[in-house]
């Protein structure tokens, strides 16, 4: 098993201030093997947790190892974690190959093992076919994707991906989340930002709750869970037939309100059940039951989720 | 070769590249070839000059030495000069106004007698008829030649083009890329970051150095001072343009490492480096320009009608030896470099706060 380094990601009495403004605050983390999901709104210190544990901002106080590793050893830290972060800044004119192969030449791999795991990890994350593309062609989806390969491609055992999901349609989150999983199941370290709480029942092993930079809850998911089960939840779908995917929806016994933002290309849906909306999003996505229908992205709404958060930290900070 | 020269040699390609064909980096080779352009324009004027002093001295109404010119006082009749000289190969007639003292405007007939002796052009300024001043326009001298390069590459291109060509290079080297959003490619991988700053230095390096030096090559050549006695010069003006490349530049990638905005430190470092000459001893040592005049080949020597100021500024008060210069340069890059990579290590990745 690839994970089974005794000492974990250990987060011991964390503290980081970027001048007066918090960061986090007296983190202590023992991160396991597995799916672990930092979830927060936006502001509570999930990236800064992500890149304090990369190494990319020092801690203010406190002590941080990634697998004995401590942050500030670069040259060892990075051959066994891989980094997918929210930034999207690729070379001018690279290909999705290229950009991979730039950045594996820094590992002193040669040509040859270099284009053996551009083309593995290129695979994995679906892009294959689109590898030889330029990067500035890719959709969003696809930016995301590229960036997923370019946390694997070296084969860490400690993934570190911040907003993984962000700009995926829904045929690329399944096939990302079950790769996450695959992953997950090899035994390595898979950390997650998210501030969408239905994406964490969907994939985490155990949850890290953070709330204005401290961690208010963490655990195993199966409690988060049990809260979020009858809080209903909001997702905008942009689609080329907004109305027709409104009557499919109608008569789903999950549904609470449809509204229509844009008749040409938005529809906003409210559910309590976000599993079934899910698979039937995705059930009308591969069927001809509306024909043309091309959805661009699915993103739940911000406002809801962080409404959703809200209410677990609020029953959280109750039962303190 | 190690695996850390391996990784220093992929920055660097990367970074050679990205330097060269920065857009937000054109305006450098604007800067490296303003000089060039002006020693171009230079030239040309001193082609047609050259032409005109063997046009007029066959056109004229007989040949003429230095010493014929000698002999026109201020005051002479036109007549006379006419007289000495013959008439002259061009004649060329201005109305000059004059406010008179009754507050009334006048026009003054100024005329020109254009004379050749094949070396130098003689303008003979008449008014009312009498002459007034005599302009000589001599050949350009190999001296020169040498000063008024040596002028122009110590008060424009060190002091400015590669000045600021160098913090448009090295300061973009780390601030540039957190402001792309992109320097995190370099520092999620396996790499020292002292290794990231090394290659991305040596990439900047030979940039500035390809730039400018290759402009200085390319305005010796126009001038014709790449051969024979100017090759010395040469080498020393290539020599003397990589080290204010290696010195700036290990200046500016420092502040680019401490300052978010390159505005004040550029203010503040062209200001330390043009008050060098007024500094003590002691403080010039630790400016760039102070080693690199020292090491330039040609002094731009003050004569008697110099400023007081350009006489301070191009002086050298505390005169030290070639190599002291060189290895005082090197020093001083050196401790700016090794500050730069303490700094580098502990270089936080905040994107939000660019």
């Amino acid at each position: 098993m690839k994970g089974s380094v005794a000492s974990g990601i250990i987060f011991k009495n964390v503290s980081k201030f970027y001048g007066e403004v918090l960061g986090v605050n007296r983190v202590n983390l023992a991160i396991p093997p597995g799916i672990t999901s930092l979830v927060g709104p936006n502001g509570s210190g999930k990236t800064t947790l992500m890149n304090l544990l990369a190494g990319l901002v020092q801690p203010t106080r406190g002590e941080i190892s990634v697998l004995g590793i401590p942050p500030g050893q670069p040259e060892r830290l990075f051959r066994v974690v891989g980094y997918c972060t929210q930034f999207d800044s690729y070379p001018a004119g690279a290909t999705g190959r290229e950009f991979l192969l730039a950045f594996l030449a820094l590992f002193g791999h040669s040509r040859a093992e270099a284009a053996g795991r551009a083309q593995a990890a290129l695979e994995r994350v679906k892009l294959a076919e689109a590898a030889d593309r330029k990067i500035a062609a890719y959709s969003k989806g696809m930016r995301q994707r590229i960036r997923l390969a370019q946390a694997l491609c070296h084969d860490p055992q400690v993934l570190i991906l911040d907003e993984p999901l962000n700009g995926l349609d829904p045929l690329a989150r399944a096939e990302t989340i079950a790769l996450f999983r695959a992953l997950g199941a090899e035994g390595r370290y898979l950390v997650i930002s998210s501030h969408v709480l239905h994406e964490v029942d969907a994939i985490s092993d155990q949850v890290v709750m953070l709330s204005y930079g401290y961690v208010v809850a963490e655990g195993k998911i199966h409690g988060v869970r049990e809260e979020m089960r009858d809080h209903p939840m909001r997702f905008q779908v942009r689609c080329s037939h907004p109305r027709e995917l409104a009557a499919a929806f109608v008569r789903e016994p999950h549904l609470l309100e449809l509204r229509l933002l844009n008749p040409n290309d938005a529809l906003l849906i409210t559910t309590r059940d976000p599993a079934a909306f899910y698979l039937g999003l995705n059930r009308l996505a591969v069927s001809d039951a509306i024909p043309g229908l091309d959805i661009a992205s699915v993103a739940p709404a911000d406002d809801d989720a962080g409404s959703v958060y809200d209410y677990l930290v609020g029953h959280g900070e109750e039962a303190r | 070769m190690s695996p850390t020269l391996g990784q220093v040699g992929v920055v660097f390609r990367r970074e050679l590249r990205k330097t060269f064909f920065a857009r937000r980096g054109l305006w450098i080779y604007l800067l490296a070839i303003a000089p060039f352009l002006l020693f171009f324009g230079y030239t040309l004027q001193n082609r047609i000059e050259a032409r005109q002093r063997l046009a007029w001295a066959s056109q004229q109404q007989k040949p003429l030495a230095a010493a014929d010119f000698a002999s026109i006082r201020r005051g002479m009749a036109e007549s006379e000069v006419v007289a000495r000289l013959g008439e002259p190969a061009r004649r060329r007639m201005f109305l000059r106004r004059r406010r008179a003292a009754n507050d009334q405007i006048q026009f003054v007939q100024i005329e020109w007698l254009l004379y050749s002796d094949g070396s130098s052009l003689y303008y003979i300024v008449i008014q009312d008829g009498k002459v007034v001043r005599v302009q000589t326009r001599p050949a350009p001298t190999l001296g020169d030649l040498n000063r008024l390069f040596a002028t122009v590459f110590q008060f424009f291109y060190l002091r400015l083009a590669v000045f600021f060509g160098c913090l448009g290079i090295f300061m973009n080297l780390f601030r540039g890329e957190l402001l792309d959003k992109s320097l995190h490619f370099y520092f999620l991988a396996p790499v020292r970051r002292e290794v990231v700053l090394a290659g991305k230095f040596l990439a900047g390096l030979a940039a500035a150095v390809a730039i400018f030096a290759g402009s200085v090559a390319l305005q010796l050549a126009l001038l014709g001072r790449v051969g024979g006695q100017g090759l010395g010069h040469f080498g020393a003006y290539l020599g003397v343009t990589a080290l204010a490349c290696l010195g700036y530049g290990a200046v500016f990638l420092a502040a680019g490492l401490m300052f978010k905005n390159p505005i004040a430190p550029a203010v503040a470092l062209l200001l330390w480096e043009s008050l060098a000459p007024f500094l003590p001893a002691m403080l010039k040592k630790l400016s760039v320009i102070y080693y690199l005049t020292q090491l330039c080949p040609v002094s731009v020597a003050s004569g008697p009608g110099t400023s007081p100021i350009f006489a301070l500024l191009v002086s050298a008060p505390d005169p030290i030896p070639p190599t002291a210069a060189l290895v005082g340069l090197l020093l001083l890059a050196a401790l700016v470099l090794a500050y730069s990579a303490r700094r580098v290590r502990s270089l936080e990745i905040d994107y939000t706060s660019e």
